[in-house]
């Protein structure tokens, strides 16, 4: 492996290169995009979330202005299931199809999708489709308000030693149970989809995480050659795990331009985003730990539950941190799933770890306390120093230093531990830690390279910049390896035709990407080597693996030349490279997982129960930040999403008949400007894991956002004596328990 | 809708005149519930503004509305696109996020954002970059430090999912440091003497329009004899909540008078008794009289909805609209304020208690509007008001309590105890004044004001907050009120610290 020991580019500051096409409102996102004869979409959604839908008149929307067709289940084009494969790359987020047939399982599962020629005809029309439906008295509105155990998946658990017996013996026990309400991505762009027909290949623009899963997908839908279908997607306004699988309403739109032969669009209205796109499901964890007196874990039960819908099996695992977190002989995980009437859950930031994390670490805390330990201390005494789980080394962890820098950077030292002993006028001030891990994982990937004449670099890979900035780092790649300036630099991302990227998600974009641009660039420069070399060859009888390559161009001893020059010296317009990366044999050597620390102040003003995050110092190692800028800021945005998970973020379902409440922006708050802390201090440690790759890097997107909620909790348990165990922990909470 | 931009001078009702980014467009045929964010992102093609949620929560539509000022220049203000009328851009000046730059020279606004890094995915960018935009312009205009509480003002009502919001702040305070780049249009001087020119000239075209049409009174005479042709019309003003009937419910609002730029209802009028309001007078505006005269009610404006939904909404608005969480309301109870209507019928004047009748019913006659309200002078009056609302900004009311007394020898009077949030409308609690009229600020008085108030309120549990949560609440605000009363001086009345109630 070509270890990147001391780059110039990466790891550098380097100003995003996308960022003046949004600072000038020029990117084009999917919602944007116009073609020629275009019509718009606009779905209509089930006002019921359990029932039957017993009549649906259209006749009256049919006849209004601009109404070109209607889909509905009697109306819709032939389309198969997707065989729904990760391993096929064609997994998608909701199994059943759009209009399948009358049965209602969410409030605002489509029933109807009207097709008009302007966006105020069809959204006109839309509200003069008349449905009529059958409801039925069972709908399970949420997993927090029923006893239902779920289904036990046999797959998802896992075990070592014999936890239950060690769980009898020990000398202090804990046994609680964890709650978090289900959340909403509130990614700031909804949902949309650009479908057009040419002939029997189809294109598809949608504001997506994976373009060749998406293409996968439709092909398999539309009973279509993977070559046919397209999926483009080059500016996506976040998605944070809901924009990873195909919807329904982008099959929905295609399905309706191929009905009326003309390109459809659609864009989610915020409600229906809301309703019909996903969420993190609600999850209820049972945690029951066992210690001796001196704070050694000698069992650790961790048992989940989390939601899915009626129609789809949605498994948000939640325990798959816990056996890797502490040098634990004895432990267990199990996970079920329950099916309630909402729109299917899917994977938000961080996807089931958060959740585990939170309740692992909020137990920890607990046990702390039970035993009158730091709780920082607690988990140094129980530190993992080698994956307890695989049995294997970890690649890289800096848990330890993170712990103790955060530490040291937020005065832990100076915390009396007394509840409700720290005050600062009417406040009363709490601290709060808690541990933040994520796995390192990478995909297979590959990358399109070529030099070009005009002295530019083009780099192409079918994966996308969902906002976190991997335009920007595939242009530092290429820059880093060629000597070409990043503004020289063209990268095309986000279209499934260009060599199969990743995912925009698990945090696993960089370190899949980054390699295969760089065997790319290798590659291209070899081909261009090949050239110069030959006799007639601007190096002529240089031995290739002698040539350099440095600040744009080839050199040997003290001749250089530009890439630009050599190739307009050759006659040739570019040099292609192709290059292909993925995890090798490191996955039998090494455990490779992210860890990081957080350490969170609350004030809470008893007088009126007003509760605030005014203080979060973390500390998170990640292997090396390509983009320190870029990086530092997932792990600042990060922490603000978690004030959001732990004081104000709650889906709210009507506990009479399952249909949500608050399917917008101002009734599902999310933390606004006000609500950032005075102070968020981020450290990155920098310690490159070149077991992982070549780069050092893991990834950053998600991390930041595990253990933030219980960091909150076990500070709102300081200042307040009371122990809340489900997020958020809202103000009529603090009022219930604490007048 | 067909878009010109030639300046042909059309008597056109649902024609739209208006100067955007510097140049003149003149948009047919646009129907009244259009909104700007349908305007530019449809017929005028400008994309680079976005809609993240179509109900003026996200800020990602903002928009800079400039508009002609006594001194011959343009004011800048920030407005929701998504929930403003398209009809209100008439004879305004309109800047949005393409018309920033100077070629390829970024405006401050711009170029702070991407030296840090403030903008991840992109989608609230534009938003940001325009409140960004009239921050600096009042920056120019009118210097003043960038507190914390100014920067919270104006980028609270802009939701970023993406950064944390840090480099955003870093950004705002980094403006300065930037070349001060004008947008190409700014070099013109004659631009706002052209929008002065065309405002004049097109607020008269609409007035008699039929109904179907979005018509714009100048005057209080014009607004009467419309109200008496259209009494159905629907009146707007901010259109700060009754735009999300079409954007969120998806209803026609076909038949529309604005009263916006009717003249009376725009004046603010000092009298020895009190201060007379027009009912069309946005928050933005009335915010120094409240500053200056009822600064607990002025606090209230910084945690009353975002700066793009202060520029826009209106006391009238508030009041007419009769919500029982409306965030006013409960503090003109408390302040015995009056209101004007009006109509063709002629005028009457009426004390704000028996305005409110039930759910969303008023003494409003179908043809009456409301034409201004009353604030009244009292030195020796009082005034605490209290919000609570789960998030600290940008957020409605769970409960919202408003409490004016006066003390005489050291007992309490005229005592007003008004509460939304507590009822289908926002009222005062009578009972419980009666428990504390007269009375010293003791444990008993305020015991059996409590006492009233669990007895006369039945409050509904919602998304805000349970019934259970809100009678506590309420009740606790009044134990605040009495101990607030035992801590502050009696001559120091008018200090109230509602941010830190807030949440």
């Amino acid at each position: 492996m070509n270890e990147m020991t001391d780059p110039t580019v990466i790891g550098q500051r380097t100003p995003r290169v996308d960022g003046e096409y949004k600072l000038t409102g020029r990117a084009g996102y999917t919602g944007e995009l116009h073609v020629e004869d275009m019509l718009y979409g606009y779905p209509v959604p089930a006002t019921i979330a359990h029932g039957v839908l017993t009549s649906l008149d259209v006749d009256a929307a049919r006849g209004m202005p601009g109404v070109v067709d209607i889909l509905h289940h009697r109306r819709v084009p032939k389309l198969y299931r997707s065989p729904n494969s990760m391993g096929h790359g064609d997994q998608v987020s909701e199994i059943r199809l759009p209009f399948e047939d009358e049965r209602i399982h969410y409030h605002g599962q489509y029933v109807a999708l009207v097709v008009a020629e302007t966006f105020d005809q069809a959204r006109a029309a839309a509200h003069a489709v008349v449905a009529r439906y059958r409801q039925e008295d069972d709908a399970r509105p949420s997993l927090l308000l029923t006893d239902a155990e779920g289904d036990l998946l046999e797959e998802e658990g896992d075990s070592r030693g014999d936890p239950d017996a060690a769980f009898e013996r020990a000398a202090v026990t804990l046994d609680e149970t964890y709650c978090i309400e289900a959340e909403s991505h509130l990614q700031m762009e909804m949902h949309a989809t650009l479908a057009e027909w040419r002939g029997k290949r189809l294109i598809v623009h949608e504001s997506t995480q994976g373009v060749v899963y998406q293409r996968n997908a439709l092909a398999r839908t539309f009973d279509l050659p993977q070559e046919d279908v397209e999926v483009i997607s080059h500016y996506i306004g976040s998605g944070f795990g809901n924009k990873l699988f195909m919807w329904p309403h982008a099959i929905a739109t295609a399905a309706a331009a191929q009905l009326v032969g003309r390109p459809v669009k659609t864009v989610l209205p915020r409600q229906q985003d809301m309703l019909t796109a996903g969420n993190r499901p609600a999850s209820r964890q049972r945690i029951r730990l066992g210690a001796e007196r001196d704070g050694t874990l000698t069992s650790i039960r961790h048992d989940s539950t989390t939601e899915t819908s009626t129609v789809d099996r949605y498994v948000d695992s939640c325990g798959g941190a816990t056996p890797s977190a502490y040098a634990c002989d004895n432990v267990a995980i199990s996970q079920r799933i329950l099916p309630v009437n909402h729109g299917t859950p899917c994977p938000m930031r961080a996807p089931g770890e958060v959740s585990g994390v939170y309740a692992l670490e909020a137990a920890i805390d607990e046990l702390a306390i039970a035993l009158a330990m730091d709780p920082v201390e607690l988990r140094l005494h129980n530190y993992a120093q080698h994956d307890p789980q695989s049995g294997l080394p970890w690649s890289s962890k800096q848990l330890d230093k993170c712990l103790r820098s955060a530490a040291d950077r937020f005065g832990w030292s100076q915390r009396d531990p007394g509840i409700g002993a720290m005050r600062d006028g009417d406040e009363i001030i709490g601290y709060g830690m808690a541990s933040a891990t994520w796995s390192a994982g990478r995909q297979p990937c590959e990358a399109r390279v070529e030099l070009r004449a005009d002295g530019s670099v083009f780099a192409a890979c079918g994966t996308q910049d969902i906002g976190t900035g991997t335009y920007t780092i595939v242009a530092q790649t290429a820059a880093e390896l060629t000597g070409v300036p990043v503004e020289r630099v063209d990268v095309k991302l986000g279209e499934s035709s260009l060599p199969a990227g990743p995912l925009s998600g698990g945090s696993m974009t960089t370190a899949t990407t980054l390699p295969a641009v760089a065997a790319a660039v290798r590659d291209a420069v070899d081909a261009l080597k090949e050239i110069v070399t030959k006799p007639e060859g601007a190096f002529a009888g240089v031995d290739p693996d002698a040539l350099q390559v440095r600040d744009g161009g080839l050199a040997s001893e003290d001749k250089h030349i530009s890439f630009a020059e050599l190739l307009a010296m050759h006659d040739v317009a570019s040099v292609n490279g192709k290059g292909q990366a993925a995890p090798g044999g490191e996955q039998e050597e090494y455990s490779f997982r992210s860890f990081g620390a957080h350490f969170v102040e609350v004030r809470w003003d008893p007088g009126i129960s007003r509760l605030r995050v005014s203080r979060v110092v973390s500390s998170i190692d990640v292997g090396r930040a390509i983009n320190p800028l870029a990086a530092r800021n997932q792990v600042e945005g990060a922490i603000v999403m978690g004030i959001g998970m732990g004081i104000l973020e709650k889906l709210e379902y009507d506990p009479r008949d399952a249909r949500l409440m608050n399917s917008n922006a101002s009734d599902y708050r999310v933390a606004v400007h006000a609500d950032m802390p005075e102070v968020v201090d981020v450290e990155l440690l920098d310690y490159p894991d070149f077991r992982f790759n070549e780069f050092g890097a893991r990834g950053i997107g998600e991390i930041g956002l595990t253990g933030v909620g219980p960091a909150i909790a076990n500070a709102v348990h300081h200042a307040t004596g009371k122990r809340f165990r489900t997020l958020p922990i809202t103000v009529d909470k603090l009022v219930e328990a604490l007048g | 809708m067909s878009v010109a931009s030639s300046n042909n001078n059309v008597a056109d009702p649902a024609m739209i005149d208006f100067y955007l980014n510097g140049k003149r467009r003149q948009c047919a045929d646009i129907p009244p519930d259009c909104s700007m964010l349908e305007l530019l992102r449809g017929p005028l093609g400008h994309t680079g503004t976005k809609e993240g949620c179509a109900s003026g929560d996200c800020g990602a539509c903002t928009v800079a509305i400039g508009e002609p000022t006594a001194d011959g220049s343009l004011n800048y203000h920030t407005v929701n696109a998504c929930i403003t009328p398209a009809h209100q851009a008439q004879g305004a000046h309109l800047v949005t996020v393409e018309g920033l730059s100077r070629g390829d020279a970024l405006h401050p606004a711009q170029a702070a954002m991407v030296e840090c890094h403030a903008s991840q995915c992109g989608f609230c960018t534009p938003g940001i970059v325009m409140s960004l935009f009239v921050l600096h312009e009042t920056q120019r205009t009118r210097p003043a430090p960038f507190t914390q509480q100014r920067l919270e003002s104006a980028l609270g009502g802009n939701l970023c999912r993406c950064t944390g919001y840090r480099p955003i702040r870093d950004a705002a305070l980094q403006m300065a440091d930037q070349p001060d780049t004008h947008p190409t249009w700014a070099d013109d001087p004659s631009l706002p003497g052209a929008v002065a020119s065309l405002c004049r000239d097109v607020m008269g075209r609409t007035e008699g329009a039929s109904p179907g049409h979005y018509t714009i009174p100048r005057s209080l005479e014009a607004l009467r004899e419309l109200k008496r042709e259209r009494p159905e019309a629907r009146l707007v003003a901010g259109a700060t909540d009754l735009w999300l009937e079409t954007t969120q419910q998806l209803k026609p609002l076909d038949d529309l008078i604005d009263v916006s730029r009717v003249e009376e209802l725009n004046r603010v009028e000092a009298h020895p008794e009190g201060w007379w309001v027009g009912a069309a007078v946005t928050y933005s505006r009335l915010a120094p009289l409240l500053d200056a005269e009822f600064p607990a009610f002025g606090r209230l404006l910084h945690r009353f909805a975002s700066m793009q939904i202060r520029n826009r909404g209106t006391l009238g608005g508030n009041v007419a609209n009769a919500s029982p969480i409306g965030d006013c309301p409960p503090v003109l109870l408390a302040l015995d304020a009056r209101l004007l209507l009006d109509g063709p019928d002629g005028e009457r004047d009426m004390p704000i208690d028996a305005f409110f009748l039930d759910y969303k019913q008023t003494a409003l006659k179908a043809n009456e509007f409301i034409r201004g309200i009353f604030l009244p002078r009292s030195e020796a009056r009082q005034l605490k008001v209290w919000k609570l609302s789960k998030r600290r900004e940008d957020d409605i009311s769970a409960v919202l309590a408003a409490f004016a007394w006066r003390l005489e020898d050291g007992v309490m009077r005229d005592v007003r105890l008004a509460f939304g949030g507590m009822a289908a409308i926002p009222l005062r609690v009578p009972a419980a004044e009666a428990a504390l009229e007269g009375q010293k600020p003791d444990e008993a008085a305020f015991a059996e004001a409590k006492r009233a108030l669990r007895r006369e309120l039945s409050p509904m549990s919602d998304v805000r907050g349970s019934a259970e949560y809100r009678l506590v609440a309420a009740s606790n605000l009044l134990e605040r009120l009495r101990l607030s009363l035992d801590m502050i001086p009696t001559d120091n009345g008018m200090e109230v610290m509602l941010d830190a109630y807030a949440h």
